[in-house]
Protein backbone atom coordinates (compact mmCIF):
# COMPACT_ATOMS: atom_id res chain seq x y z
CA UNK A 1 0.00 0.00 0.00
CA UNK A 2 1.48 3.79 -0.95
CA UNK A 3 -0.43 6.56 0.33
CA UNK A 4 1.16 9.24 1.26
CA UNK A 5 -1.70 10.64 3.73
CA UNK A 6 -1.55 9.07 6.48
CA UNK A 7 -5.03 8.92 8.37
CA UNK A 8 -6.37 7.56 4.93
CA UNK A 9 -3.28 5.21 4.88
CA UNK A 10 -3.99 3.55 8.14
CA UNK A 11 -8.24 3.87 7.28
CA UNK A 12 -7.68 1.72 4.29
CA UNK A 13 -5.30 -0.69 6.13
CA UNK A 14 -7.97 -1.41 8.38
CA UNK A 15 -10.22 -1.94 5.66
CA UNK A 16 -8.06 -3.82 4.01
CA UNK A 17 -7.71 -6.26 7.03
CA UNK A 18 -11.55 -6.85 7.48
CA UNK A 19 -11.32 -7.69 3.79
CA UNK A 20 -9.23 -10.42 5.01
CA UNK A 21 -6.38 -8.79 3.06
CA UNK A 22 -2.77 -9.28 4.63
CA UNK A 23 -0.87 -6.16 3.81
CA UNK A 24 3.14 -6.63 3.91
CA UNK A 25 4.11 -3.27 3.36
CA UNK A 26 2.33 0.66 4.18
CA UNK A 27 4.37 2.91 2.89
CA UNK A 28 4.47 6.65 1.88
CA UNK A 29 6.78 7.36 -1.00
CA UNK A 30 7.54 5.15 -4.22
CA UNK A 31 11.67 4.09 -3.10
CA UNK A 32 9.99 2.97 0.28
CA UNK A 33 7.65 0.67 -2.04
CA UNK A 34 10.43 -0.84 -4.02
CA UNK A 35 12.14 -1.23 -0.90
CA UNK A 36 9.17 -2.40 0.36
CA UNK A 37 8.24 -4.59 -2.59
CA UNK A 38 11.79 -6.68 -3.23
CA UNK A 39 11.35 -7.54 0.78
CA UNK A 40 7.95 -8.67 0.99
CA UNK A 41 7.14 -9.55 -2.34
CA UNK A 42 3.59 -8.99 -2.11
CA UNK A 43 0.69 -9.94 -4.92
CA UNK A 44 -0.18 -6.52 -5.77
CA UNK A 45 0.32 -3.25 -5.41
CA UNK A 46 -2.21 -0.55 -4.16
CA UNK A 47 -1.34 2.87 -4.69
CA UNK A 48 -2.52 6.46 -4.42
CA UNK A 49 -1.57 8.19 -7.64
CA UNK A 50 -0.55 11.37 -7.16
CA UNK A 51 1.86 11.02 -3.60
CA UNK A 52 5.02 12.87 -2.90
CA UNK A 53 8.61 12.16 -3.15
CA UNK A 54 10.96 11.46 -6.15
CA UNK A 55 8.35 8.79 -7.98
CA UNK A 56 4.98 9.65 -8.47
CA UNK A 57 2.20 6.95 -8.40
CA UNK A 58 2.33 6.57 -12.11
CA UNK A 59 6.25 6.15 -12.37
CA UNK A 60 5.86 3.79 -9.56
CA UNK A 61 4.00 1.45 -10.85
CA UNK A 62 5.53 1.32 -14.35
CA UNK A 63 8.78 0.32 -12.53
CA UNK A 64 6.90 -2.07 -9.79
CA UNK A 65 5.40 -3.89 -13.08
CA UNK A 66 8.83 -3.81 -15.50
CA UNK A 67 11.17 -4.93 -12.51
CA UNK A 68 9.18 -7.78 -10.30
CA UNK A 69 5.94 -8.09 -12.96
CA UNK A 70 3.49 -6.69 -9.81
CA UNK A 71 0.07 -5.82 -11.05
CA UNK A 72 -0.86 -2.30 -9.38
CA UNK A 73 -4.08 -1.10 -8.61
CA UNK A 74 -4.65 2.73 -8.30
CA UNK A 75 -6.27 4.35 -5.59
CA UNK A 76 -7.37 8.12 -7.28
CA UNK A 77 -9.46 11.13 -6.64
CA UNK A 78 -7.54 12.74 -9.57
CA UNK A 79 -9.68 12.93 -12.24
CA UNK A 80 -8.09 15.53 -14.51
CA UNK A 81 -7.54 14.12 -18.07
CA UNK A 82 -3.75 14.59 -18.40
CA UNK A 83 -3.30 12.22 -15.09
CA UNK A 84 -5.78 9.71 -16.53
CA UNK A 85 -4.00 9.54 -20.08
CA UNK A 86 -0.24 9.22 -18.18
CA UNK A 87 -2.40 6.29 -15.53
CA UNK A 88 -3.39 4.64 -18.75
CA UNK A 89 -0.66 4.51 -20.68
CA UNK A 90 1.16 2.12 -18.18
CA UNK A 91 -2.03 -0.20 -18.43
CA UNK A 92 -2.99 -0.56 -14.77
CA UNK A 93 -5.18 -3.48 -13.51
CA UNK A 94 -7.38 -1.72 -11.79
CA UNK A 95 -8.56 1.93 -10.42
CA UNK A 96 -10.74 2.73 -7.26
CA UNK A 97 -11.97 5.75 -6.80
CA UNK A 98 -12.10 7.42 -4.04
CA UNK A 99 -13.84 7.88 -2.00
CA UNK A 100 -15.05 3.99 -2.03
CA UNK A 101 -17.17 1.54 0.07
CA UNK A 102 -15.22 -1.51 1.16
CA UNK A 103 -16.88 -3.69 -1.25
CA UNK A 104 -15.87 -1.82 -4.55
CA UNK A 105 -11.93 -1.71 -3.18
CA UNK A 106 -12.30 -5.88 -2.76
CA UNK A 107 -13.56 -5.59 -6.61
CA UNK A 108 -11.18 -3.59 -7.66
CA UNK A 109 -8.60 -6.20 -6.30
CA UNK A 110 -10.59 -9.11 -7.00
CA UNK A 111 -10.78 -8.18 -10.74
CA UNK A 112 -6.67 -7.22 -10.55
CA UNK A 113 -5.78 -10.32 -8.66
CA UNK A 114 -7.94 -12.53 -11.28
CA UNK A 115 -6.35 -10.08 -14.54
CA UNK A 116 -2.94 -10.82 -13.40
CA UNK A 117 -3.50 -14.99 -13.14
CA UNK A 118 -4.73 -14.89 -16.16
CA UNK A 119 -2.18 -12.66 -18.05
CA UNK A 120 0.44 -14.65 -16.14
CA UNK A 121 -0.87 -18.00 -17.56
CA UNK A 122 -0.92 -16.70 -20.36
CA UNK A 123 2.34 -15.55 -20.21
CA UNK A 124 3.50 -19.07 -19.20
CA UNK A 125 1.93 -20.93 -21.97
CA UNK A 126 3.66 -18.76 -24.74
CA UNK A 127 6.78 -19.70 -23.26
CA UNK A 128 6.36 -23.56 -23.15
CA UNK A 129 6.73 -25.90 -25.62
CA UNK A 130 3.31 -27.90 -26.13
CA UNK A 131 4.18 -31.55 -26.74
CA UNK A 132 6.83 -31.90 -24.42
CA UNK A 133 5.71 -29.04 -21.45
CA UNK A 134 9.89 -27.67 -21.69
CA UNK A 135 10.02 -24.12 -22.16
CA UNK A 136 10.03 -23.43 -25.91
CA UNK A 137 12.60 -21.19 -27.52
CA UNK A 138 11.28 -17.73 -26.17
CA UNK A 139 10.93 -18.98 -22.64
CA UNK A 140 14.51 -20.27 -22.75
CA UNK A 141 16.31 -17.14 -23.89
CA UNK A 142 13.88 -15.20 -21.18
CA UNK A 143 14.73 -17.60 -18.37
CA UNK A 144 18.45 -18.11 -19.44
CA UNK A 145 19.58 -14.93 -19.75
CA UNK A 146 18.24 -14.20 -16.18
CA UNK A 147 20.08 -16.74 -14.89
CA UNK A 148 23.25 -16.30 -16.32
CA UNK A 149 23.46 -12.64 -14.88
CA UNK A 150 22.35 -14.36 -11.55
CA UNK A 151 25.29 -17.15 -12.00
CA UNK A 152 27.64 -13.83 -13.11
CA UNK A 153 27.14 -11.40 -9.95
CA UNK A 154 27.17 -14.88 -8.06
CA UNK A 155 30.06 -16.08 -9.60
CA UNK A 156 28.57 -19.36 -9.96
CA UNK A 157 29.37 -22.14 -12.96
CA UNK A 158 27.01 -23.16 -15.71
CA UNK A 159 27.15 -25.37 -18.21
CA UNK A 160 25.41 -25.60 -21.27
CA UNK A 161 23.90 -28.90 -22.95
CA UNK A 162 22.71 -29.13 -26.63
CA UNK A 163 21.08 -32.04 -27.88
CA UNK A 164 19.61 -32.94 -30.99
CA UNK A 165 18.00 -36.63 -31.74
CA UNK A 166 19.62 -38.54 -34.35
CA UNK A 167 17.02 -40.09 -37.41
CA UNK A 168 14.18 -37.93 -36.47
CA UNK A 169 13.60 -37.72 -40.33
CA UNK A 170 13.64 -41.12 -40.96
CA UNK A 171 11.15 -42.09 -38.14
CA UNK A 172 9.17 -39.68 -39.06
CA UNK A 173 8.97 -40.66 -42.68
CA UNK A 174 8.81 -45.06 -41.94
CA UNK A 175 7.01 -44.79 -38.93
CA UNK A 176 5.11 -41.59 -39.15
CA UNK A 177 4.54 -38.29 -36.90
CA UNK A 178 2.78 -39.25 -34.09
CA UNK A 179 5.92 -42.04 -33.68
CA UNK A 180 8.08 -38.76 -34.15
CA UNK A 181 6.07 -36.94 -31.41
CA UNK A 182 6.42 -40.31 -28.68
CA UNK A 183 10.03 -39.68 -29.82
CA UNK A 184 10.42 -36.11 -28.50
CA UNK A 185 8.64 -36.57 -25.47
CA UNK A 186 11.15 -39.07 -24.59
CA UNK A 187 13.74 -37.33 -25.11
CA UNK A 188 12.04 -34.64 -22.97
CA UNK A 189 11.85 -37.69 -20.24
CA UNK A 190 15.29 -38.10 -20.61
CA UNK A 191 16.46 -34.01 -20.59
CA UNK A 192 14.22 -34.35 -16.45
CA UNK A 193 15.31 -36.94 -15.40
CA UNK A 194 18.85 -36.04 -15.51
CA UNK A 195 18.74 -32.24 -14.99
CA UNK A 196 17.64 -30.89 -11.98
CA UNK A 197 14.43 -29.76 -11.15
CA UNK A 198 16.52 -25.61 -10.98
CA UNK A 199 18.16 -26.18 -13.90
CA UNK A 200 16.29 -24.74 -17.43
CA UNK A 201 15.42 -27.13 -20.39
CA UNK A 202 13.75 -26.19 -23.32
CA UNK A 203 12.58 -27.73 -26.74
CA UNK A 204 14.32 -25.28 -29.47
CA UNK A 205 12.64 -26.28 -31.90
CA UNK A 206 12.63 -29.56 -34.23
CA UNK A 207 14.49 -31.98 -32.83
CA UNK A 208 16.93 -29.71 -31.13
CA UNK A 209 16.60 -29.60 -27.13
CA UNK A 210 18.86 -27.87 -24.42
CA UNK A 211 19.97 -27.45 -20.85
CA UNK A 212 21.26 -24.70 -18.76
CA UNK A 213 22.55 -26.16 -15.62
CA UNK A 214 23.62 -23.43 -13.10
CA UNK A 215 26.32 -24.87 -10.58
CA UNK A 216 26.95 -28.20 -11.80
CA UNK A 217 28.56 -29.60 -8.80
CA UNK A 218 31.96 -28.74 -10.55
CA UNK A 219 31.02 -32.11 -12.41
CA UNK A 220 33.24 -32.68 -15.74
CA UNK A 221 31.66 -31.83 -18.81
CA UNK A 222 32.23 -35.97 -19.77
CA UNK A 223 29.80 -37.11 -16.71
CA UNK A 224 27.02 -34.94 -17.57
CA UNK A 225 26.46 -36.53 -21.60
CA UNK A 226 27.38 -39.54 -19.84
CA UNK A 227 24.51 -39.01 -17.79
CA UNK A 228 22.41 -37.89 -20.08
CA UNK A 229 23.37 -41.38 -22.62
CA UNK A 230 22.82 -43.58 -19.59
CA UNK A 231 19.40 -41.94 -19.06
CA UNK A 232 18.64 -42.31 -22.49
CA UNK A 233 20.17 -45.84 -22.77
CA UNK A 234 18.03 -47.05 -19.77
CA UNK A 235 14.55 -45.45 -21.49
CA UNK A 236 15.48 -47.16 -24.44
CA UNK A 237 15.68 -50.74 -22.44
CA UNK A 238 12.34 -50.01 -20.36
CA UNK A 239 10.19 -49.17 -23.82
CA UNK A 240 11.96 -51.85 -25.95
CA UNK A 241 10.42 -49.85 -28.95
CA UNK A 242 11.13 -50.03 -32.71
CA UNK A 243 12.95 -46.75 -32.84
CA UNK A 244 15.44 -46.34 -30.05
CA UNK A 245 16.16 -42.34 -28.99
CA UNK A 246 19.37 -41.64 -29.70
CA UNK A 247 20.75 -37.84 -29.31
CA UNK A 248 24.01 -36.12 -30.63
CA UNK A 249 25.50 -34.03 -27.74
CA UNK A 250 27.59 -31.02 -27.20
CA UNK A 251 28.38 -29.43 -23.72
CA UNK A 252 29.92 -26.19 -23.35
CA UNK A 253 30.89 -24.96 -19.93
CA UNK A 254 30.39 -21.51 -19.61
CA UNK A 255 33.08 -18.87 -19.32
CA UNK A 256 32.17 -15.16 -19.38
CA UNK A 257 35.15 -13.90 -20.83
CA UNK A 258 34.81 -16.47 -23.89
CA UNK A 259 31.17 -16.32 -23.93
CA UNK A 260 29.92 -13.03 -23.15
CA UNK A 261 26.35 -13.41 -24.37
CA UNK A 262 24.24 -16.64 -24.17
CA UNK A 263 24.17 -16.34 -28.16
CA UNK A 264 27.82 -17.65 -27.36
CA UNK A 265 27.55 -20.03 -25.24
CA UNK A 266 25.15 -21.36 -27.41
CA UNK A 267 26.67 -21.27 -30.72
CA UNK A 268 29.62 -23.06 -28.76
CA UNK A 269 27.76 -26.21 -27.55
CA UNK A 270 25.94 -26.18 -31.51
CA UNK A 271 28.83 -26.84 -33.09
CA UNK A 272 30.20 -29.19 -30.39
CA UNK A 273 26.53 -31.28 -30.78
CA UNK A 274 27.36 -30.59 -34.96
CA UNK A 275 30.96 -32.47 -34.46
CA UNK A 276 29.02 -35.49 -32.38
CA UNK A 277 26.18 -35.52 -34.83
CA UNK A 278 29.43 -35.79 -37.70
CA UNK A 279 31.12 -38.61 -35.58
CA UNK A 280 27.42 -40.31 -35.63
CA UNK A 281 26.61 -40.14 -39.22
CA UNK A 282 30.29 -41.71 -39.74
CA UNK A 283 29.42 -44.50 -37.68
CA UNK A 284 26.06 -44.59 -38.92
CA UNK A 285 27.03 -45.21 -42.29
CA UNK A 286 29.08 -47.63 -41.11
CA UNK A 287 31.75 -48.57 -43.72
CA UNK A 288 33.91 -45.03 -43.45
CA UNK A 289 34.93 -44.45 -40.29
CA UNK A 290 37.05 -41.20 -40.39
CA UNK A 291 40.19 -42.51 -40.47
CA UNK A 292 39.69 -44.74 -43.42
CA UNK A 293 38.37 -41.32 -45.39
CA UNK A 294 41.35 -39.89 -43.98
CA UNK A 295 43.25 -42.18 -45.92
CA UNK A 296 41.11 -42.55 -48.95
CA UNK A 297 41.95 -38.70 -49.92
CA UNK A 298 44.51 -38.64 -52.26
CA UNK A 299 47.72 -36.74 -50.55
CA UNK A 300 49.10 -34.04 -53.07
CA UNK A 301 51.67 -36.39 -54.41
CA UNK A 302 51.97 -40.41 -55.02
CA UNK A 303 51.11 -42.55 -52.55
CA UNK A 304 54.90 -44.30 -53.15
CA UNK A 305 56.90 -41.44 -51.91
CA UNK A 306 54.57 -40.15 -49.05
CA UNK A 307 53.28 -42.06 -46.27
CA UNK A 308 49.13 -41.75 -46.09
CA UNK A 309 48.49 -39.68 -42.77
CA UNK A 310 48.21 -42.48 -40.03
CA UNK A 311 44.69 -43.61 -38.75
CA UNK A 312 43.23 -41.07 -36.22
CA UNK A 313 40.41 -41.26 -34.30
CA UNK A 314 36.97 -39.12 -34.73
CA UNK A 315 37.42 -35.22 -34.66
CA UNK A 316 35.17 -35.55 -32.05
CA UNK A 317 37.28 -33.78 -29.23
CA UNK A 318 38.53 -30.90 -31.62
CA UNK A 319 38.65 -28.97 -28.10
CA UNK A 320 41.15 -31.85 -26.36
CA UNK A 321 43.11 -32.44 -29.03
CA UNK A 322 43.95 -28.93 -29.53
CA UNK A 323 42.91 -26.28 -27.61
CA UNK A 324 44.61 -23.45 -29.59
CA UNK A 325 43.08 -24.59 -33.05
CA UNK A 326 39.48 -24.85 -31.45
CA UNK A 327 39.94 -21.15 -29.39
CA UNK A 328 40.87 -19.78 -33.15
CA UNK A 329 37.85 -21.69 -34.53
CA UNK A 330 35.71 -19.70 -31.73
CA UNK A 331 37.06 -16.31 -33.19
CA UNK A 332 36.51 -17.70 -36.66
CA UNK A 333 32.80 -18.62 -35.70
CA UNK A 334 31.68 -15.35 -34.18
CA UNK A 335 33.71 -12.96 -36.78
CA UNK A 336 31.92 -14.86 -39.30
CA UNK A 337 28.47 -15.02 -37.85
CA UNK A 338 28.82 -10.41 -37.93
CA UNK A 339 30.54 -10.58 -41.05
CA UNK A 340 27.93 -12.72 -42.96
CA UNK A 341 25.66 -10.37 -41.37
CA UNK A 342 27.44 -7.28 -42.42
CA UNK A 343 27.30 -9.04 -45.97
CA UNK A 344 23.19 -9.25 -46.17
CA UNK A 345 22.95 -12.32 -44.51
CA UNK A 346 19.56 -13.01 -42.47
CA UNK A 347 20.28 -13.74 -38.94
CA UNK A 348 20.01 -17.47 -39.00
CA UNK A 349 21.78 -17.93 -42.20
CA UNK A 350 24.48 -15.97 -40.59
CA UNK A 351 24.32 -18.52 -37.24
CA UNK A 352 24.54 -21.30 -39.65
CA UNK A 353 27.91 -20.25 -41.41
CA UNK A 354 29.38 -19.55 -38.19
CA UNK A 355 28.53 -23.23 -37.42
CA UNK A 356 30.36 -23.87 -40.98
CA UNK A 357 33.30 -21.54 -40.17
CA UNK A 358 33.94 -23.73 -36.62
CA UNK A 359 34.72 -26.56 -38.54
CA UNK A 360 36.44 -25.02 -41.81
CA UNK A 361 39.74 -26.39 -40.37
CA UNK A 362 38.59 -29.69 -39.50
CA UNK A 363 41.00 -30.99 -41.96
CA UNK A 364 43.86 -29.44 -40.70
CA UNK A 365 43.35 -31.18 -37.26
CA UNK A 366 43.42 -34.57 -38.71
CA UNK A 367 46.51 -33.99 -40.46
CA UNK A 368 48.46 -32.66 -38.03
CA UNK A 369 47.97 -35.64 -35.87
CA UNK A 370 50.01 -37.15 -38.85
CA UNK A 371 53.33 -35.58 -37.63
CA UNK A 372 55.55 -37.24 -40.16
CA UNK A 373 53.16 -35.95 -43.17
CA UNK A 374 53.48 -32.83 -42.10
CA UNK A 375 57.34 -32.52 -41.69
CA UNK A 376 57.90 -33.37 -45.49
CA UNK A 377 54.79 -31.24 -47.06
CA UNK A 378 55.38 -27.57 -48.00
CA UNK A 379 52.48 -25.57 -46.33
CA UNK A 380 51.18 -25.12 -49.73
CA UNK A 381 50.86 -29.05 -49.67
CA UNK A 382 48.91 -28.64 -46.62
CA UNK A 383 46.65 -25.99 -47.84
CA UNK A 384 45.86 -28.07 -50.94
CA UNK A 385 44.99 -31.31 -48.69
CA UNK A 386 43.61 -30.12 -45.60
CA UNK A 387 41.03 -28.18 -47.52
CA UNK A 388 40.00 -31.66 -49.37
CA UNK A 389 40.75 -33.53 -46.41
CA UNK A 390 37.87 -31.69 -44.33
CA UNK A 391 34.96 -31.25 -47.40
CA UNK A 392 35.43 -35.03 -47.09
CA UNK A 393 35.26 -35.59 -43.78
CA UNK A 394 32.19 -33.55 -43.96
CA UNK A 395 30.77 -35.33 -46.68
CA UNK A 396 30.86 -32.73 -49.50
CA UNK A 397 31.13 -33.97 -53.15
CA UNK A 398 34.36 -31.18 -53.61
CA UNK A 399 32.75 -29.42 -56.32
CA UNK B 1 16.39 -34.03 -40.88
CA UNK B 2 16.98 -32.74 -44.68
CA UNK B 3 18.31 -28.75 -43.02
CA UNK B 4 21.37 -31.02 -41.58
CA UNK B 5 22.53 -32.65 -44.24
CA UNK B 6 22.93 -29.01 -46.03
CA UNK B 7 24.61 -28.06 -43.37
CA UNK B 8 27.09 -30.48 -43.58
CA UNK B 9 27.26 -30.04 -47.40
CA UNK B 10 27.67 -26.08 -47.08
CA UNK B 11 30.13 -26.82 -44.21
CA UNK B 12 32.24 -28.78 -46.56
CA UNK B 13 31.96 -26.39 -49.08
CA UNK B 14 33.44 -23.91 -46.40
CA UNK B 15 36.36 -26.31 -45.50
CA UNK B 16 37.36 -26.81 -49.25
CA UNK B 17 37.08 -23.14 -50.15
CA UNK B 18 38.27 -20.93 -47.58
CA UNK B 19 42.37 -20.58 -49.04
CA UNK B 20 40.98 -19.84 -52.12
CA UNK B 21 41.53 -16.03 -53.22
CA UNK B 22 39.86 -13.59 -55.28
CA UNK B 23 42.87 -13.28 -57.59
CA UNK B 24 42.51 -17.31 -58.67
CA UNK B 25 46.11 -17.94 -56.63
CA UNK B 26 44.50 -19.84 -53.57
CA UNK B 27 43.98 -23.44 -52.61
CA UNK B 28 43.23 -26.37 -53.96
CA UNK B 29 41.91 -25.57 -57.27
CA UNK B 30 42.99 -21.69 -57.75
CA UNK B 31 39.35 -20.60 -58.00
CA UNK B 32 38.63 -16.83 -59.26
CA UNK B 33 36.33 -14.05 -57.58
CA UNK B 34 32.84 -15.14 -58.31
CA UNK B 35 33.73 -18.84 -58.72
CA UNK B 36 34.48 -19.05 -54.73
CA UNK B 37 31.04 -19.53 -52.93
CA UNK B 38 30.11 -16.30 -50.61
CA UNK B 39 30.44 -18.48 -47.82
CA UNK B 40 34.02 -19.23 -48.06
CA UNK B 41 34.84 -15.67 -49.05
CA UNK B 42 33.35 -14.34 -45.57
CA UNK B 43 35.10 -16.94 -43.61
CA UNK B 44 38.36 -16.05 -45.60
CA UNK B 45 38.43 -12.63 -44.24
CA UNK B 46 37.20 -13.62 -40.44
CA UNK B 47 40.12 -16.39 -40.43
CA UNK B 48 42.97 -14.04 -41.41
CA UNK B 49 40.91 -11.00 -38.53
CA UNK B 50 41.54 -13.96 -36.08
CA UNK B 51 44.80 -14.91 -37.09
CA UNK B 52 45.87 -11.21 -36.63
CA UNK B 53 44.34 -10.82 -33.82
CA UNK B 54 45.33 -14.10 -31.69
CA UNK B 55 47.76 -12.04 -29.41
CA UNK B 56 46.64 -8.89 -29.25
CA UNK B 57 44.81 -6.90 -31.39
CA UNK B 58 46.63 -4.13 -33.82
CA UNK B 59 45.51 -0.81 -33.93
CA UNK B 60 42.32 0.05 -36.69
CA UNK B 61 44.03 2.00 -38.76
CA UNK B 62 46.82 -0.46 -39.49
CA UNK B 63 43.79 -3.29 -39.63
CA UNK B 64 42.17 -0.94 -41.89
CA UNK B 65 45.59 -0.73 -44.40
CA UNK B 66 46.31 -4.41 -44.32
CA UNK B 67 42.43 -5.46 -45.07
CA UNK B 68 41.79 -2.37 -47.92
CA UNK B 69 45.65 -3.57 -49.73
CA UNK B 70 44.17 -7.47 -49.90
CA UNK B 71 40.75 -6.08 -51.62
CA UNK B 72 40.69 -7.26 -54.80
CA UNK B 73 44.11 -9.82 -54.26
CA UNK B 74 43.08 -12.03 -51.48
CA UNK B 75 39.82 -11.38 -50.83
CA UNK B 76 36.48 -10.06 -52.22
CA UNK B 77 35.77 -5.93 -52.17
CA UNK B 78 32.49 -6.40 -51.09
CA UNK B 79 33.23 -8.67 -47.88
CA UNK B 80 36.56 -6.32 -46.88
CA UNK B 81 34.00 -3.56 -47.70
CA UNK B 82 31.76 -4.91 -44.71
CA UNK B 83 34.33 -5.89 -42.62
CA UNK B 84 35.59 -2.33 -42.56
CA UNK B 85 32.31 -0.70 -41.40
CA UNK B 86 32.24 -3.54 -38.49
CA UNK B 87 36.02 -3.22 -37.43
CA UNK B 88 34.71 -1.53 -34.34
CA UNK B 89 31.95 -4.03 -33.74
CA UNK B 90 35.06 -7.31 -34.49
CA UNK B 91 37.99 -5.35 -32.65
CA UNK B 92 35.37 -4.93 -29.50
CA UNK B 93 34.83 -8.68 -29.41
CA UNK B 94 38.23 -9.87 -30.26
CA UNK B 95 39.42 -7.44 -27.38
CA UNK B 96 36.97 -9.14 -25.53
CA UNK B 97 37.41 -12.77 -26.08
CA UNK B 98 40.30 -14.81 -25.71
CA UNK B 99 43.26 -12.96 -25.89
CA UNK B 100 45.68 -16.13 -26.31
CA UNK B 101 44.28 -19.37 -27.47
Amino acid sequence: MVEDEIIIAKDIERTLVELGYRVTGNVRTGLAALRAIEETRPDLMLSDIGIKGDLDGIELAAIARERFALPVVFLTSHADESTWARASAIDPYGYVLKPFSPRELRAGLEQALRRHAADARLKRQSNTDELTGLNNRRGFLMLAEQQLKVAARANRQAMLVFADLNGMKAVNDTLGHEAGDALLRDAAKALRLTFRESDILARLGGDEFVALAIEPDGEAQDILEQRLQATVRKLNDDSGRLDPLSMSVGVCAWNPKVHPTLQDLLAEADAKMYEAKLQHRQLESGSMPVAARAASVTPPQSRSTRPAPPAVAAPRALELRCAALAAQARCVARYSRILARGCGYTEQDAVILGRAAYLRDIGELVISEADSYVDQSSSEQRLEHHTKLGASLLGGDQR
Amino acid sequence: MATKDDFFQRAASVALRHHERWDGLGYPDRLRGQEIPMDARIVAVADAFAAMTRLGVPDAAALETHFRREAGARFDMSVVAAFIELLPVLTRRAEAGESTP
